[in-house]
């Protein structure tokens, strides 16, 4: 799976480019894939003694909650929050992608774990022939934030979700 | 032929419809894979922000840690 990730900054910023995030608060999620690409993202643009971060949690749409808030001067994101965040004004002062992975034990068999990848494939090809199908799922993941798949899926909140995102 | 079973940490919906969508339309178990889905108790999950640079806090591959899941998305 590629990940695009995005250094954001609120529509209010003086920031236009990477470089000038010099001596600025970053805020990233520490140990997840989306703050190491935050990181390469500003070293790529600044001296590391320049690079100042604070912790942030996870959830994306607290990090865009709190970029506009003002808490602090940017952040990264990714799909579909970058999109959110252009919507809203914010501009992307640089952009990366990586490989997001699956990290599996011993224990799974070249045999499951293929089955596995075929299913998913499989599920991507769904998708991607008919993407309003299955709308309503991402939708809801965006707005209401990490969507648990243990979670029973419910025909009616379905359809609600689905009638929210259109709204 | 007996299924195969694999127990993966949850996903989210933006980076894992995929799995979503393979569950939701049966395609594990017409793989002839039983996927079961590992969930960390509420009161174990922490926030990232209680981490720092030098010592994050996740929540990712916990449960794969401690043998109650064999992959987790990363």
């Amino acid at each position: 799976m590629i990940v695009c990730a995005a250094l954001i900054v609120p529509p209010t910023s003086t920031v236009y480019a990477p470089q000038e995030l010099a001596h600025k608060l970053v805020a990233l999620d520490h140990g997840n894939g989306t703050a190491y690409a935050g990181l390469q993202m500003l070293e790529g643009a600044v001296p590391r003694e320049a690079i100042v971060t604070c912790p942030a949690v996870t959830s994306p749409a607290e990090r865009f909650a709190g970029l506009m808030r003002g808490d602090f001067a940017a952040t990264v994101v990714q799909e579909p929050w970058i999109t959110v965040a252009e919507k809203a004004g914010c501009r992307l002062v640089s952009t990366t992608c990586f490989h997001g992975t699956w990290v599996a034990d011993r224990s799974i068999s070249a045999e499951a774990y293929a089955a596995f990848v075929r299913a998913t494939t499989r599920a991507v090809r769904r998708i991607n022939a008919d993407k309003r199908a299955w709308e309503w799922m991402a939708s809801w993941g965006v707005l209401q934030g990490a969507f648990d798949v243990t979670t029973q899926i419910n025909r009616r909140v379905e359809r609600e979700a689905h009638e929210l995102a259109r709204q | 032929m007996a299924a195969m079973t694999m127990t993966i940490e949850r996903v989210v919906t933006f980076n894992g419809l995929d799995v979503l969508v393979a569950r939701d339309e049966g395609l594990f178990a017409e793989e002839g894979l039983d996927l079961r889905i590992a969930a960390l108790p509420p009161h174990e999950i922490r926030s990232a922000a209680e981490g720092t640079l030098e010592k994050p806090v996740t929540n990712q591959g916990v449960l794969q840690g401690r043998g109650e899941a064999a992959l987790f998305q990363g």
